[in-house]
């Protein structure tokens, strides 16, 4: 009897083994129709804002059902290199170095710009900041030199991650100085919360939740993103482009070209989703925050939202995003942006054989100029079907095309307005 | 059970004792972001864990419930990577000396593998694996077999020679030397093995959730430490602490009647 109880319960511990581990997360049978897309986001308010769309049911509107789960960053590049998730939310900062080691990942529509980089002190430090100097008569690149110089031979703390590695170096380059000049205190960028609190470190830079913490604890900022961004110029060669990068959905180009309506259905879920965060500020914190809390096991306020979005990484719609994709003197166009970027891995050593250019590693402007085609496309379709007669089925679908319309889901729009007018 | 009350009694005081050293200890400090005090955790952490269900306000009852529905998964990575390693590992350490091919692949195996340090190996899991669940259990049970199956090679290669010979000297087949004469010679150097594995089995369920898990203790103390939160850090810190110790008190209590015959000093 012993020995049939220890077969029953290897025999238990296997197949539980066997169904757990190789499950999918979803109950397929209720969502067959759509389409399942497995999603990771990053634990941060500029890469979960795609709980809102799930929780208002936008994906599954336009035929997805979406599979999402928080993954940490150094998930990102295995699990699309793998197959084990079709889409990420990232910062370029993570695809982008690791392109020699995984060069089909693209990133193929933006949301945001993260310009949530700052250089942080202790509230009653004698270091000033950027506004102190300007409010001292001093030009705003004369105070961003001064307040940059006040880091020579203290000990600056930051993270080893290679996203914030170009702002490290224009701050350092604003001040005259290199890595040299600073006593360089490398460690995770939770560590250095910990390096400021103790006194260990005079200057700390590193990611958002970070600053958040050191913030809410009375540190505060001297040099910020904004500060250096608003110098920069339309060109790649302007370093000042280093402190800023748009935040954005990426995939592997096979997923791209193996389902590329998908992938335009999910960007006019993304550009829904930015147009809700500006337009009903409060509706959108008000689904996102709880779900960053639960995620992160921290809370998140409102308040806190609002600095998220308005501070630290500003959401742009559609229609604002339509200078990166078109207006080369707008120094946010995606090939200075992405140009600046590429150039400063170049400059640390990322690309040891095979430099990328903008168009390796960005699909966001054919996606962006596809859905201006198609929505071209499906307007002078619209206006055409509004002068027929439709049946009472062709009638149904029209609204439907006029509400994919409205949603940025023009290729849907597009397709459903041409299998009417084929009907007529 | 007067001596197991006398014990239960000598443990709270202590217990109390080491609380009380330690809430001082918090106190001269007065940063709970570097010294969080047991009073601060009870107040604060712990009902901050309600966090993680979305809770808008930290919450003890929420709280609980949070960590009992991570410490499952954990407990489940734990014990199918016991079962599974534990299993593989004693065989395999047994048929190495059993079966002259598996001998020649204990070359590989337990001379070169067992020296890569199993922390180094979780950014291949992780790049192998995609953050999948399977990746997660795949590393635990390779954790747990590179550790039994060493101990296993080892303890059968110290089974004294003239025992075996004598087995040989009475006619004893193969499988019957190790019936009788190895497998209950090992079983006290099995116990002591086995015992520091139930130890390092958190170690590498922490390890594996760590990095990638989506549900888990170690997948919640990820969280906590990307946001510095060093009283949640010390909420877990204990927690794993009864885990270890009930794991250690469990062993030793199921697994005493199989060495009593075992000389102890």
């Amino acid at each position: 009897m012993g020995n049939h109880r220890i077969a029953f319960v290897f025999f238990a511990a296997f197949s539980f083994l066997l169904f757990h581990g190789c499950s999918g997360e979803s109950d397929e049978t209720e969502v067959d129709k759509l389409k399942t897309v497995r999603f990771g986001m990053l634990p941060y308010g500029d890469h979960s804002y795609a709980i809102i769309g799930v929780k208002k049911g936008w994906f599954n509107e336009v035929g997805i059902n979406l599979e999402y789960k928080a993954i940490k960053i150094e998930e990102v590049v295995p699990s699309l290199k793998n197959k084990t998730l079709d889409i990420c939310s990232t910062p370029p900062g993570v695809l982008i170095p690791s392109y020699e080691n995984a060069p089909d990942l693209r990133m193929f529509v933006f949301g945001d710009v993260f310009q949530g980089y700052a250089i942080l002190v202790k509230s009653d430090s004698e270091y000033k900041s950027v506004a102190d100097f300007v409010n001292e008569g001093l030009s705003s690149e004369e105070a961003l030199q001064e307040a940059a110089k006040q880091l020579k031979g203290k000990t600056f703390t930051y993270p080893s991650e290679t996203a914030i590695q170009p702002f490290i170096d224009l701050v350092l380059n604003k001040g005259g100085l290199e890595r040299a000049d600073v006593e360089s205190l490398v460690i995770d960028d939770p560590l250095t919360v910990n390096a400021m609190r103790r006194g260990q470190a005079d200057f700390q830079t590193s990611g958002v939740p970070s600053r958040i913490t050191l913030q809410k604890e009375g540190f505060r900022p001297i040099i910020s993103a904004i500060d250096l961004v608003k110098a920069a110029r339309p060109s790649p060669e302007s370093k000042e482009l280093s402190s800023v990068f748009h935040d954005g959905w990426a995939t592997s180009k096979t997923y791209y070209e193996e389902e590329y309506a998908t992938i335009l259905r999910l960007a006019s879920v993304n550009f829904r989703i930015t147009r809700f965060m500006n337009d009903n500020q409060s509706e959108a914190i008000a689904l996102h925050m709880p779900y960053l809390t639960e995620i992160t096991g921290q809370p998140f306020s409102a308040e806190d939202g609002k600095i998220i979005y308005e501070d630290l990484n500003p959401f742009f719609s559609f229609e604002d995003q339509r200078p990166w994709f078109h207006d080369d003197s707008e120094p946010l166009y995606y090939k200075h942006l992405y140009g600046r970027i590429i150039k400063d891995f170049v400059n640390q050593g990322a690309f040891p054989n095979n430099v990328p250019t903008v168009d390796d590693v960005i699909f966001a402007d054919d996606i962006y100029k596809e859905l201006e085609r198609l929505s071209a496309s499906s307007e002078k379709k619209i206006k055409l079907l509004g002068t027929k007669t439709l049946s009472d089925d062709d009638k149904v679908t029209f609204e439907k095309v006029k509400h994919y319309h409205s949603i940025y889901n023009y290729y849907d729009s597009d397709r459903l307005a041409s299998d009417i007018i084929s009907d007529l | 059970m007067k001596r197991l009350l006398k014990k239960s009694a000598s443990l709270v005081v202590v217990v109390i004792i080491v609380m009380a050293l330690w809430q001082m200890l918090s106190i001269k400090v007065n940063d709970t972001t570097v010294m969080p005090g047991p009073v601060f955790i009870w107040e604060e952490s712990f009902p901050s864990l309600a966090y993680f269900n979305g809770s808008n306000t930290p919450d003890r009852t929420q709280a609980l419930a949070v960590i009992m529905s991570h410490l499952i998964p954990t407990l489940l990575r734990a014990l199918i990577g016991l079962v599974f390693g534990i299993t593989l590992g004693f065989l395999y350490g047994l048929y190495s000396h059993y079966y002259a091919a598996v001998r020649i692949s204990s070359i590989v195996v337990l001379k070169i593998l067992r020296n890569i340090p199993l922390l180094a190996l979780i950014p291949l899991f992780l790049h192998w694996f995609g953050g999948h669940e399977f990746g997660n259990y795949v590393y635990i049970v390779f954790a747990v077999f590179i550790v039994v199956s060493t101990n296993t090679y080892d303890a059968v290669l110290n089974v004294p020679v003239t025992l075996i010979n004598l087995g040989r000297t009475l006619s004893m087949r193969k499988p019957q030397i190790y019936k009788s004469i190895i497998f209950p010679y090992i079983i006290p150097e099995m116990i002591g093995s086995l015992r520091n594995v139930f130890g390092l089995i958190w170690a590498f369920v922490l390890a594996a959730e760590y990095i990638s898990a989506q549900s888990g203790l170690g997948y919640m103390i990820n969280r906590s430490y990307l946001h510095t939160n060093m009283g949640q850090l010390v909420f877990f810190m204990l927690l794993f602490m009864l885990l270890g110790m009930s794991t250690y008190l469990l062993f030793n209590r199921y697994t005493k009647s199989l060495t009593t015959w075992a000389t102890t000093e």
